[in-house]
């Protein structure tokens, strides 16, 4: 037993320091792709850095918020887990989306119309508690994949843009949420747009004390790490990769490419709507009083981009990316820079991370092997 | 009844053609970028960000053309932007065309808040707005009369109808634009550079987002607000499809689209149909026309294909 224990850690450890210090190709590969991400977030924010030097009368005041003011409460570190809850979500549907080869921005509006219907089953369903919450994220699911159906079997059958369709269908499923909201769940007493109280038991609970967070984020993981599953272990998430990597080559091979096509984007809109639901059932207002699409479709690029379009790396990317909006809130809040900025860096970010040519020489000096050496000497 | 009465009243008329303009430069920018080869999904973040700063320059320097002239400058901006990422950077257009929608988002409030110091719109800072232009005579004929009452830039956005059409037939650069577009490979074995051709048609899709923006800012409303631009630019590529490279037909589609947001508008103050509904009438219209646009082509293919079989099968 002892000896086994001592063969299995000599093992780990050999394969770990042969990971640094004889890499394959493909570790090789991962060590770069993570350089370049950390050098690309860098350069995106330097240049915030210099934005911030020329618009802002303290300068220095608004960097130090904007980087180290989060971290320095219990309170705002809850607020960074928070708010990287619905960026899980989106983060996971988007790079589910990407990895078939489909820009779907569908996000946005699948958030909305979730939370819009977990908000409803909560507070009019005669359910309480467990079977309740249960139930509203359900519903959400549900509502929101058939809203999915519509880009999806549009761009497999007639090959229409799915992200123009998504973005088009992304205002219609506000409005017809807030003729819903307006017309028949709007709660006059709230004095605002927005539906009546959902009761406590029907919502997420606090997980830790002394922050907003709430049990939500839990879902988020677990979406995360099923997604994960889904993508790499099963022929389903097989046929997903096959069909964005090469779409000719999958059908050729007999893989569905055009059932990937369409049942990747109709997870990617009921992630959405657990999104919102979880986001509506976990928030402080307690009531849903969304009036305009809360954009979290093109958030989910970025955290998707980031996370190279991993699902068990979003988390992380979403976590990076809700200190940063933190970080901008606070800076709003104690000067005078518009939080705004943070679309900015994102924007930055994504570009420079999906910029193919961005280090490719340097990727080329490190991936020469001995023999191109030779070969170029030749 | 009531419809047909509002269909046919002037102001309806008046108000389908203004709202026409806007998409209309977004389409015409999106169809010289797609014949030369690139999806151009910026469009949308270029109007606004040129609205903005068109706004902002007509409202200090006091000048609706120097308005004008900043807003295509930005539109420009944005294009050559996108054509860095795209051409230098070897971003996946699309994915650079999200993130300059991102920066857009997001620049617009920024820079708003930085100026005006307001999040919601520049209501302090009213901009000087584009003139009208009656032509005499032509504006007292009946019928069409309202079409010579209209703003400067609706003369304008005909006029670059008619010379994108002639560009695009009779010119070197559009020439060079439709072969890269059509054939990358072989436009380059002859001697065209790829990535210059597309870069001066990304310019010029920009001046066109400029003026679209520039319309919304400074005619259609006398102020900005971050969601002024409101999808226009999609629709835009939405008529781009339609009219499927012609830009006359474009031009057609555009004002369908036009109508179609005028009658949601006009319908909110005389029909009794909630407006939430009417809201989603041009954005489903569009959903509508690329279904109908992309299934006439695949029967086309299928046509192809056939014919093609036939020609084998006889061989």
């Amino acid at each position: 037993m002892l000896n086994k224990l001592k063969t299995f850690f000599s093992e780990l450890w050999r394969k770990i320091s042969d990971a640094f210090i004889r890499p394959t190709r493909k570790q090789k590969d991962v060590y770069f792709s993570i350089l370049r991400t950390v050098v690309a977030v860098a350069i995106s924010l330097g240049i915030t850095c210099i934005i911030l030097l020329f618009c802002s009368k303290e300068p220095l005041k608004a960097i130090s918020t904007l980087f180290f003011g989060p971290l320095k409460s219990r309170f705002w570190r809850g607020e960074i887990l928070r708010g990287a809850v619905p960026l899980i979500f989106s983060g996971v549907a988007a790079s589910l989306m990407i990895k078939c080869g489909q820009f779907n921005m569908i996000g946005e509006g699948a958030f909305y119309v979730g939370g819009l219907t977990g908000a409803v089953v909560a507070i009019y369903l005669p359910a309480s508690g467990f079977i309740s919450v249960i139930l509203s994220c359900l519903a959400a699911i549900i509502v929101a994949s058939v809203f999915g159906i519509v880009p999806a079997v549009l761009k497999a059958k007639l090959n229409v843009n799915e992200f123009v369709v998504s973005l088009m269908l992304n205002f219609v499923m506000l409005w017809i949420g807030m003729y819903f909201l307006n017309n028949f769940l709007r709660d006059e007493a709230s004095g605002d747009i927005a539906t009546q109280i959902i009761p406590e038991s029907n919502r997420f609970g606090i997980l830790l004390s002394g922050t907003y967070l709430s049990t939500g984020i839990l879902v988020a993981i677990a979406a995360a790490i099923l997604c994960a599953v889904f993508l790499y272990k099963t022929k389903w998430g097989y046929a997903i990769r096959m069909t964005g990597d090469n779409k000719d080559f999958a059908n050729f091979s007999g893989l569905n490419a055009c059932g990937a096509v369409i049942y990747s984007q109709i997870i990617g809109a009921g992630l959405g709507g657990l999104g919102g639901a979880v986001e509506v059932l976990g928030s402080m207002d307690a009531r849903f009083n969304w009036k305009t699409l809360p954009g979290y479709g093109f958030d989910g690029f970025v955290v998707a981009i980031l996370a190279g379009n991993n699902p068990i790396l979003v988390p992380f990317a979403a976590l990076f990316l809700s200190y940063l909006r933190q970080g901008a809130s606070l800076m709003a809040l104690q000067t005078d820079v518009a939080m705004e900025l943070i679309q900015v860096i994102q924007a930055i970010i994504i570009i420079i991370v999906a910029g193919q040519s961005f280090m490719a020489k340097f990727k080329n000096k490190i991936f020469k092997t001995k023999a191109d050496k030779e070969a170029v000497k030749q | 009844m009531k419809i047909l009465q509002m269909i046919a009243s002037e102001e309806f008329i008046f108000t389908s053609l203004s709202l026409t303009i806007p998409i209309l430069f977004a389409a015409m920018a999106a169809l010289v970028s797609e014949k030369a080869g690139i999806s151009n999904i910026n469009i949308e973040g270029s109007m606004s960000v040129s609205a903005l700063v068109g706004a902002l320059i007509s409202f200090y320097c006091k000048s609706w053309v120097l308005g004008c002239v900043a807003g295509i400058a930005t539109g420009v901006i944005m294009g050559m932007i996108l054509s860095y990422c795209s051409h230098k950077l070897k971003t996946d257009s699309i994915l650079a065309g999200i993130a300059l929608n991102i920066f857009a988002t997001g620049f617009v409030v920024f820079l708003m808040y930085a100026v005006v110091g307001s999040k919601g719109d520049t209501t302090d800072a009213p901009s000087t707005q584009v003139p009208y232009l009656n032509v005499p005579y032509l504006e007292d004929i009946p019928f069409i009369g309202i079409l010579f009452r209209q703003n400067l830039l609706f003369y304008v956005v005909i006029m670059s109808v008619a010379i994108v059409a002639f560009m695009l037939k009779r010119t070197k650069l559009g020439l060079r634009i439709k072969s890269v577009g059509y054939n990358s490979i072989a436009a380059r074995s002859v001697g065209v550079n790829n990535e210059l051709t597309q870069f001066y048609a990304l310019i010029i899709a920009g001046i066109f987002a400029g003026l679209g923006g520039v319309f919304l800012s400074m005619s259609y409303l006398s102020t900005f607000n971050s969601g002024m631009v409101a999808g226009r630019g999609f629709i835009g590529l939405a008529a781009e499809a339609m009219g499927a490279g012609n830009p006359w037909l474009v031009m057609l589609f555009s004002y369908l689209f036009g109508a179609v947001s005028a009658f949601s508008i006009e319908a909110q103050t005389r029909l009794n149909v909630p407006y939430e509904l009417l809201n989603t009438l041009p954005y489903l219209m569009t959903i509508i026309a690329l279904i109908l646009y992309s299934m006439k082509n695949n029967t086309k293919v299928k046509i192809v294909k056939e014919v093609k079989k036939d020609e084998s099968m006889g061989k």
